[in-house]
């Protein structure tokens, strides 16, 4: 009974002991940094842009249709958006990766964040003179239009969260944004990239971040998406918002925002030429591959920058080819539909690459170079061609060998007709005659001891090889970004720092053109400008960089009918009319590999038309054992033919019709009660 | 020993965890046609591809999230493993003007019955034959057809066209998921003097094989989905 008095007792003391020591918990958390901490000094500021800055939805180097965050930060770009729209193929991808992988939370997170400063730093304005405030908020106001862009792009009409949206307790009902409408969100989109022109500074504050031009760069973008849009999409709507599609008649508005942002670069960059030649078409064909690893280009607008090793990507490892790279590679092969976009090679009336004679018998080339020594130099810079010189080697490229009792002197007429996906083994000459390998490696090489004495490799070292899931699967491999200095050896995965251009001049200039046609053929003017003029000089000014044929007149930018598929040169690029497909295969041509196209298709509405049971096309080089020296590891000097043919795995690609639009995550749909996308 | 204690440990806490599943087999059934206003089932393609079925469970939901089912070539569907329930049935996304919530069916599928649901959409267009398809002296497929455009019901808009094209397989299951692109030209752009007109295809490339092939012409037009309306296929034989 004491013990139980006592036990009292105690339980009171300690009671009243303890609870003076209460308090309400309600201090910020320590472990964050809070706004105040934060918006002091520049210092501050800095790294609240760093952490906007490195969340931006910026499709670079390490994009996927596959892997990482949504597609976003990933190493592994074997699927890359280029391998849906004809640029690319590789052995991996036999169809249609579809680049929608919900990116939409990590989306608002960065918004959230940009609307943070936006809405508190200007109370901080004792901390800072008024125009270092307006560039700060003028910067976070980018990003949050390129974030918004990035979602607009992929779903349409989204939520447009303008404020730091703050939770009570009980006003959840309150925060569920509905979405609006496309229009309302690009409109939107404009809004904040005025502001940030308005706001930002003539340079940069540092390395990487905006300035005024790259928001104006950024606007002639979006817009020219925007009216794209309006003019080729189909409205459609969901509980009474047009989430996706836009009315036709606002169309010409925003081509004319797109043109005039564009023209507020002009003067302020310029195409990158500094080792362009008008006579040396290697010289000008390295201008062109330079000008993405030269940190002083004066074409670059807006780049990304890596370093080593705490961020880095591996262009080089994956898509070297395949014999100089330590690991990986070969997954860059430009296709031959691709490839035969450009100017100054052998074509036929279809428009194809001719490598046959007039009686339908393969032509022989002296070496495995000569079938492209002419050809526009931005292909070369682009591409990797046989033969070429490139890091510590030569790109290997050849499918097969005749045998030494092949003459090249006798013609051989072409295995198969053009349009024919038979495969070559079926055809008895070619069996008897032709040595392949399946292995690109040397020890899987088939070897052919010639009569000299001398050993070669019946399949090139970058293949393409008999089994088609090795080394290149189209006759090419590819140039644009690869750093040329990289050894072999050291080509590895996770080590490549060459910075992403996100934004050049270049883009800039075709979306003046396409701006500017647009609105020329559709009774849009611009005041004291000569539409289709501009566009004609702006689409000249890349020629002549790229080294291609220029247009004769500004007439050739007419609104007559296009030139259908296998009917000329580019056919199978979809246009209105003939003015518009020129400069679509510009764009092609100019910005391939830079996971632009793919949303470029997407605008223009014809990526069904266009990419429907395709199977691209490649270009196979075969080598004639007789007279055949080889004169390096990787390159054997002798006399070639070419045969063009579809992809011998028979892939075929399909864009399908809804996937103009991503479906919106059905998390999302059911959290705030959003409405889906059409197909979905 | 103690092994053979912890292997005894392991499937007896793991079994405990084993329970009878004693949930029947869904095995409702749904079975229907989408036809045009003559009661002929519309030309589609096999699968989801070319129109599904949407249905919404509403017996516990007034917004669940929707079930598609799949539709066969002719226009009919059938489908005996759903969960008994109240579903809202609409043929979606095809080639056809959307059906008004009016004509939504609302199906009362019960356990082993199976419930019809028959639907009368206006296509957007009409396909028809003119000639059966043939192989010319080349060995190429030819076929010659017309197509008309329904008129759009009340409130609704006709879309513009968009193109036609020839579609040719070595199965029955020819269409636009299932041709081979690579003879036959682009798809042509389809324009209103066409309409009612009859209009000549012929593929790019000669047949490679002496064998049956599966013919189907699809014209389109520029609606959200882009699906083609298609003749019935015929069948074009190719001798050595």
């Amino acid at each position: 009974m004491i013990v139980m008095k006592r036990l009292k007792y105690m339980a009171a003391v300690i009671l009243l002991a303890v609870f003076p020591a209460c308090n309400t918990l309600d201090i910020p958390p320590v472990s964050v940094i809070q706004d105040p901490d934060i918006f002091t000094d520049d210092a501050g500021i800095a790294a609240y842009m760093a952490s906007l800055y490195s969340r931006m939805p910026m499709e670079d180097f390490k994009f996927s249709t596959v892997e990482g965050t949504a597609g976003f930060n990933t190493w592994n770009i074997i699927n890359s958006l280029s391998i849906n729209t004809g640029e690319n193929a590789n052995r991996n991808n036999g169809g249609f990766s579809s680049p929608a992988r919900g990116y939409w939370g990590d989306a608002y997170g960065v918004i959230r964040y940009a609307n943070n400063l936006i809405e508190n730093l200007p109370k901080y304005s004792g901390n800072f003179t008024k125009d270092k405030i307006a560039r700060w908020v003028g910067e976070a106001k980018f990003i949050r239009a390129y974030t918004y862009f990035a979602l607009v792009k992929r779903y349409g009409g989204v939520p447009l969260v303008k404020v730091v949206q703050e939770f009570n307790g009980s006003n959840a009902e309150e925060l569920k944004v509905p979405r609006s409408s496309e229009q309302e969100s690009y409109d939107f989109i404009a809004a904040d990239l005025d502001s940030a022109y308005a706001g930002l500074g003539e340079t940069s504050e540092s390395k990487g971040r905006v300035n005024k031009y790259i928001a104006a760069a950024f606007k002639s973008r979006a817009m020219l998406f925007a009216g794209s849009i309006a003019r080729y999409g189909t409205p459609y709507t969901a509980n009474g918002i047009v989430v996706c599609g836009m009315p036709a008649s606002k169309a010409n508005d925003y081509f004319k925002a797109s043109y005039d942002a564009a023209k507020l670069l002009e003067n302020k960059y310029s195409l990158y030429k500094k080792k362009w030649s008008a006579t040396d078409k290697l010289a000008t064909a390295d201008n062109y591959a330079d000008l993405f690893l030269d940190a002083t280009s004066t074409e670059t607008i807006f780049i990304k920058g890596y370093s080593f090793p705490e961020s880095v990507h591996s262009w080089d490892a994956v898509n070297a080819p395949a014999h100089l790279t330590s690991t990986y590679g070969d997954r860059f092969c430009p296709t031959l539909d691709y490839v035969e976009l450009f100017d100054g090679l052998p074509k036929n009336a279809k428009g194809q690459l001719n490598t046959l004679d007039i009686n339908g018998a393969y032509k022989v080339y002296n070496n495995v170079r000569e079938l492209f020594d002419t050809c526009e130099p931005r292909l070369r810079g682009t591409v990797l061609l046989p033969g070429q010189k490139f890091k510590d080697g030569y790109t290997d490229l050849r499918r097969g060998t005749f045998v030494e009792s092949i003459d090249p002197a006798t013609p051989i007429l072409k295995f198969f007709p053009d349009d024919s996906k038979t495969a070559y083994s079926q055809i008895a000459f070619y069996k008897t005659n032709v040595k392949e390998s399946s292995d690109w490696k040397p020890a899987g090489q088939v070897t052919i001891v010639l009569s000299t004495g001398e050993k070669i490799y019946a399949s090139g070292q970058d293949g393409p090889t008999s089994n088609k899931g090795s080394a290149s699967v189209t006759g090419f491999a590819g140039r644009k970004y690869m750093d040329p200095v990289l050894p072999s050896a050291n080509t590895t995965l996770h080590r490549s720092i060459q910075p992403w251009i996100e934004i050049r001049y270049a883009e800039i200039l075709l979306n003046r053109a396409e701006a500017a046609l647009e609105l020329q053929q559709n009774g849009g003017t611009i005041a004291g400008v000569d539409l289709q003029q501009d566009a004609f000089t702006c689409i000249n000014l890349i020629r002549e960089r790229a080294g291609a044929t220029m247009l004769t007149d500004r007439t050739e930018l007419s609104a007559s009918a296009s030139i259908p598929k296998e009917m000329g040169t580019g056919g199978y690029v979809l246009a209105p009319n003939r003015g518009l497909q020129i400069i679509r295969i510009e764009r092609r041509k100019e910005l391939a590999f830079e996971n632009k196209l793919y949303w470029d298709m997407c605008r223009w509405r014809t990526f069904d038309q266009e990419v429907n049971a395709r199977t691209w096309r490649m270009c196979n080089p075969f080598l004639f054992a007789k007279g055949a020296k080889p004169e390096l590891a990787d390159y054997v000097n002798g006399k070639y033919i070419f045969d063009c043919r579809f992809d011998e795995r028979n892939s075929s690609f399909t864009f399908p019709v809804r996937n103009y639009y991503e479906p919106i995550p059905g998390g999302e749909i059911t959290k705030a009660n959003l409405s889906q996308n059409p197909g979905y | 020993m103690k092994k053979i204690f912890y292997s005894v440990l392991l499937f007896l806490i793991v079994a405990y965890a084993c329970k009878k599943d004693n949930y029947a087999a869904p095995d409702a059934a749904l079975t229907g046609i989408i036809a045009d206003a003559k009661g002929a089932g519309l030309q589609l393609e096999q699968g989801a591809g070319s129109a599904r079925m949407k249905l919404d469970e509403l017996s516990w939901s007034s917004n669940p999230i929707p079930l598609y089912l799949n539709i066969k070539q002719d226009g009919s569907f059938l489908n005996d493993k759903l969960f008994p329930g109240t579903y809202r049935v609409t043929p979606v996304e095809g080639p056809f003007y959307p059906i008004d919530s009016a004509q939504m069916l609302m199906v009362d599928i019960r356990s082993g019955n199976r419930a019809t649901a028959n639907f009368t959409v206006v296509p957007y267009l009409n396909v028809e034959w003119i000639t059966d398809p043939s192989a010319t002296g080349d060995k190429k497929i030819t076929a010659s057809f017309k197509f008309t455009r329904s008129a759009a019901p009340a409130g609704k808009t006709q879309p513009n066209l968009l193109d036609y094209q020839l579609f040719i397989s070595t199965t029955q299951y020819v269409g636009n998921n299932n041709w081979d692109n690579t003879i036959v030209g682009g798809a042509v752009t389809a324009t209103a003097v066409m309409e009612g007109q009859t209009l000549t295809i012929t593929s790019t490339a000669a047949m490679k094989y002496a064998t049956t092939y599966y013919v189907r012409v699809g014209v389109r037009v520029n609606d959200s989905f882009k699906k083609y309306n298609y003749t019935p296929v015929k069948t074009v034989n190719i001798a050595q």
